[in-house]
């Protein structure tokens, strides 16, 4: 999908950078079908153990296939460049999500500290300067009636009390 | 039905007063189902202190309002913003978003406008006529029905997949994974929760979706101008109506996803949130042009629309011909008929057929009242698509965060869905599909529960399963769907050789 | 059915409720807990603080429609009356009531006030011990009840046409004779229903298998649907199926709505045996948090005097007889429910066991 997007021209990433991005997924797959192996196993009785281990095996079957199919694909690649530039080269690319995750992640831990209107207002301006916008006014404009907008529909309307900290 | 109650009920209930209701429910239901984290079943409840004071079958037909307009407002972010305002709105997000981005999103929602309402329509119609016959089949969905109904939809989806097919298996599989992380259904023994209660007995739906869908989408929009590649959309009526014109044009699509819809939705247990995807699953499957599902193909949105509105009269069979619930918002409703001194059960039928007749009645009207609402406010919406993202982005996120919050009162399903919108966009990144992973969280509780039961009551014997003709029937159905794609496709190929019509 | 006359006490219970209820509604502000002095101890706010605010937080351990919901939902108009604050109401479902007993624990300005069953919410305290890996949460010296709201004992129900057995001593032969063959379904795995089933067989050595459904309603709808051939519910809240079922004991020390439940007999008085009927009665209670209740005495003061005035109140128990509920009321005190809090844990530490032997295995 979106990794056609990279192009003819772009420099080819680092294989084993490649295997880590395709394989990440089915990874963390597998190692939570060994977690729950781990902590359902011998604990509860095999008849209600049967369903999810069927899943498990499914999940395996299928998974491994696609694990090879994908190292298969990366047979006789020649990539230009090696795993950290490669990984620079990403972090380039995805320079403002990664900025909207670290973002993203502060404004959560700070909800519960300052209450849910201040740290919104404070990741809404972060995100606005982050997204390119530089108009003082605009940003000012849009938080307050996001804010508004929230306080109106969850607050007054459905009756919800949002997370409260030291502020609102 | 007592047909010769109809002229009377419509009596009683086209007064102005009850319009005004039904028009007050109707707009009040589409503004809260436009909100993710807030579904029928939670508004209903916010309302039921304002119905008190109403008689009790006013005070349902009110509700009803209510349902029909939140069960539409879901459609509203998803074709927006790609988040699905309730769960039944999901499968809508897979072709009226792309839509959107294709400079396209009046004629989405005007589609999603006109199916919803042709849907619910028809399916009130339906059941005017048939309620008894169809709660009389309802009523012989047990575990084990319900377990091979799980199954079919698992099967629909599964062959709907397409290209990468081991791929959307994995997603799948590790959807149902996920859905038997929390407590053992029939032992009560907690399992993989790492601890949180948040997961204690179930797998928060809503985090999972919103975070799949909008805050994995936040990651792409972020780089973006808006939403639509062609930001000098004008927002028009035309667009809109055209919307209508192509709905019109397709009353096969649409009878189908409305009966879907009904059947799936009058089944105890069953509900919104797997007619949606087994409805636009079937559609993808019979279409010419299979392909184009989930890239935009409005025929898409016409199967999911078309089905959920539909599930909003089938949830009453159940409620109104049994007593019980066929929905989470039906049993608030029929919570409220208790405070009104009435208490549901089997023969509510019986003893309220004139009610019974008001309430379905008056989701005729509320469809009706649903699309000059919808198309009311609709062209101010489709604004939305062509702002500029740095204004968009903090905005979703904002309400993302509140909405899922809203659900159940808790940081925990926030972080939920923060970490399912950064899972979301690896799968993006993989080319795995997120449609079989939230199928999987949906359908994984539903299908456990019923099969561990239905082995504890038939003492582990497998062949259970197949000893009852619905269960033989829906066994069919799960072959059918799963060879079905193959053989329409040879099919089609043997008539394409035979005649030159392409 | 019940006669449908009964709805009519809504029109003037509920003309009242409305006023108020839309006010709750629309104008709850968000006033949940002005926050920044609470926790530091300066609690100059004992006399004269403007407490109650316009509205508290009613934190409901179950879903939306449940008994819970319909019971406060009741009594609701005349507890904001005495009051004098409106209750939003927040509905904390999930993990056998931990998830709304802890939110209200954590409340440090009494501005919530929880609703939950005994002995479901002291018997989570029992079984997170009893698991290696848990710790609770919360324990019962966090919680300060206001006292009882009501209780239902449990009963047993088959359907209205069974034919092999109409007595609870025909069940008990039957199932000796055909050991496992009969299947008795209960809202929840490890709840007092199932329990209630659990010391059957323990008194009498029958074989039943039991069938845990998600909740009341389906265990119902089984029942009906021939699904199951046994439903283990309660007296109140197996009422919509009281014409299409049979009801063939109570666990209580006599029948207490005889009308509900087919006048059947106790338990123990047909079958002779000594069944514990306590840890298998459910107790509506409400609560606030502990460590808010030491902090603001006289705010719990006035808060449980609002409940128990409401509780005493005459229309609501009118209302409540129109419908033919008022059975259920059940007064204890906050001590005596303290009590009862207390026993239901310690009875479920020694049940844990019996969990484990007849759900788990």
């Amino acid at each position: 999908m979106q990794n056609d997007e990279e192009g003819e021209n772009a420099p080819t990433k680092s294989t084993a950078y490649v295997a880590v991005v395709r394989l990440s997924f089915i990874t963390a797959g597998f190692v939570l079908a060994g977690l729950y192996l781990e902590s359902t196993y011998g604990r509860i009785r095999l008849n209600n153990l049967y369903y999810p281990y069927f899943v498990i095996s499914m999940l395996l079957l299928f998974g491994v296939t696609v694990y090879i199919e994908e190292i298969y694909g990366l047979f006789g690649r020649s990539p230009d460049l090696d795993f950290t530039e490669s990984m620079k080269v990403t972090l380039e690319k995805w320079k403002r999500p990664i900025g909207l995750v670290l973002i993203g992640t502060v404004y959560l831990f700070i909800i519960d500290l300052v209450g849910f209107f201040s740290s919104s207002a404070l990741a809404m301006i972060a995100l606005m300067l982050v997204g390119g916008s530089r108009d003082a006014k605009q940003i000012v404009g849009v938080t307050l009636l996001v804010l508004a907008l929230v306080y109106l529909l969850f607050v007054r309307l459905m009756g919800l009390q949002p997370p409260e900290g030291m502020f609102i | 039905m007592a047909i010769a109650l109809i002229p009377e009920a419509l009596g009683l209930l086209l007064t102005p007063q009850n319009v005004m209701f039904i028009c007050i429910g109707v707009v009040f239901g589409m503004i809260a189902g436009s909100i993710p984290g807030f579904t029928g079943t939670n508004t209903v409840a916010i309302a039921l202190p304002f119905t008190l004071a109403m008689r009790p079958e006013i005070a349902l037909v009110f509700m009803s309002a209510i349902y029909i307009g939140a069960n539409y407002g879901g459609a509203i972010p998803a074709v927006l913003i790609n988040t699905p305002g309730t769960a039944g709105a999901t499968a809508t997000v897979l072709d009226a978003y792309p839509m959107s981005q294709q400079g396209d999103a009046s004629k989405a929602l005007g589609i999603s406008i006109l199916a919803s309402v042709i849907g619910g329509f028809l399916a009130a119609l339906v059941i005017l006529f048939l309620l008894g016959p169809i709660g009389e089949i309802a009523f012989l969905f047990t575990n084990r029905e319900i377990f091979v109904l799980g199954l079919f939809g698992l099967a629909a989806v599964a062959a709907a997949i397409g290209d990468n097919v081991r791929k959307g298996l994995v997603s799948g599989f590790i959807g149902l994974l996920i859905a038997a992380m929390p407590v053992d259904p029939t032992t009560g023994q907690r399992r993989l929760d790492f601890g949180f209660f948040g997961l204690y007995d179930a797998v928060p739906f809503v985090p999972v979706v919103v975070g799949l869908f909008a805050i994995s989408e936040l990651f792409y929009l972020i780089d973006k101008r808006a939403i639509s590649s062609d930001t000098d959309v004008k927002t028009t009526y035309r667009d809109i109506l055209g919307g209508f014109r192509y709905v019109l044009s397709r009353p096969l699509s649409l009878l189908r996803a409305s009966t879907l819809g009904l059947v799936i939705g009058s089944m105890p247990g069953a509900g919104t949130s797997v007619a949606n995807f087994v409805s636009w699953a079937i559609a993808k499957t019979m279409s010419n042009d299979p392909d184009s599902f989930g890239e935009g193909n409005p025929d898409g949105v016409i199967a999911s629309e078309g089905s959920n509105s539909a599930v909003t009269a089938g949830s009453l069979v159940p409620t109104l011909a049994l007593g019980i619930p066929g929905s989470g918002t039906t049993a608030v409703m029929l919570a409220a008929l208790l405070l009104h001194g009435i208490r549901p059960g089997p023969n509510l039928m019986q003893d309220f057929t004139l009610e019974a007749n008001i309430i379905i009645l008056s989701l005729l009207v509320g469809n009706v009242a649903l699309l000059i609402f919808a198309l009311g406010i609709s062209k101010y919406l489709v604004r939305i698509v062509t702002l500029p993202t740095f204004m968009i982005v903090p905005a979703i996120l904002v309400l993302t965060v509140i909405g899922s919050y809203a659900m159940r009162g808790s940081m925990f399903d926030v972080w939920f869905m923060f970490l399912f919108g950064m899972i979301g966009f690896v799968m993006r990144e993989n080319d795995f599909s997120l449609i079989p992973l939230i199928l999987g969280v949906i359908l994984g509780p539903i299908i456990e529960g019923a099969f561990l039961r239905s082995m504890l009551i038939s003492s582990n014997d497998p062949m259970y399963f197949f000893e009852s003709t619905i269960a033989i029937i829906l066994w069919i159905g799960v072959v059918f769907v799963l060879i079905s794609q193959p053989v329409f496709t040879v099919i089609r190929g043997v008539l394409e050789s035979r005649t030159d019509l392409f | 059915m019940v006669d449908h006359t009964r709805r009519r006490f809504v029109k003037t219970a509920g003309a009242g409720a409305v006023a108020v209820s839309l006010a709750g509604c629309s104008g709850n502000g968000g006033d949940g807990g002005d926050g920044s002095d609470g926790s530091d101890g300066s609690d100059g706010g004992n006399g004269g603080d403007d407490y109650p605010p316009s509205s508290l937080t009613f934190v409901n351990a179950y879903s939306e429609g449940g008994g819970v919901d319909t019971n406060f939902r009741q009594i609701q108009t005349y507890f904001e009356d005495y009051l004098d604050a409106n209750f939003n109401i927040e509905y904390r479902s999930g993990a056998g009531t931990r998830v709304a007993a802890n939110t209200v624990a954590q409340d440090e300005e009494l501005m919530r006030i929880g609703g939950t069953l005994s002995p479901a919410t002291p018997a989570t305290i029992a079984f997170d011990e009893a698991q290696d890996d848990t710790e609770p949460e919360f324990t019962l010296d966090d919680l300060r009840p206001l006292g009882t709201l009501s209780s239902e004992a449990a009963i047993i129900r088959v359907r209205e046409d069974e034919d092999r057995f109409r007595t609870i001593q025909e069940l008990v032969d039957y199932a000796d004779e055909n050991p496992g063959e009969l299947t008795v379904g209960a809202s929840a795995p490890t709840n007092r229903n199932m329990l209630s089933i659990i010391m059957l067989m323990e008194e009498t050595g029958i074989d039943l298998t039991l069938v845990p459904f998600e909740g009341g309603g389906p265990t119902q709808t089984a029942l009906l649907q021939g699904e199951i051939d046994v439903a283990a519910r309660s007296v109140y809240n197996s009422a919509s199926i009281a014409d299409e079922s049979h009801c063939l004991c109570v666990y209580a020390e006599e029948n207490p709505e005889p009308d509900l439940t087919n006048d059947a007999p106790p338990i123990n008085e047909e079958l002779g045996t000594d069944i514990n009927y306590a840890p298998t009665a459910g107790t509506q209670f409400y609560f606030v948090s502990a460590a808010a209740a030491e902090e603001y005495p006289d705010r719990y003061d006035h808060v449980q005097q609002a409940f128990q005035s409401a509780h005493e109140d005459e229309e609501y128990r009118a209302d409540l007889e129109e419908i033919g509920e008022l059975g259920k009321l059940v007064w204890n005190s906050p001590d005596e429910t303290e009590e009862i809090l207390q026993s239901s844990y310690e009875t479920y530490q020694e049940f844990v066991p019996l969990f484990e032997e007849y759900v788990q295995n």
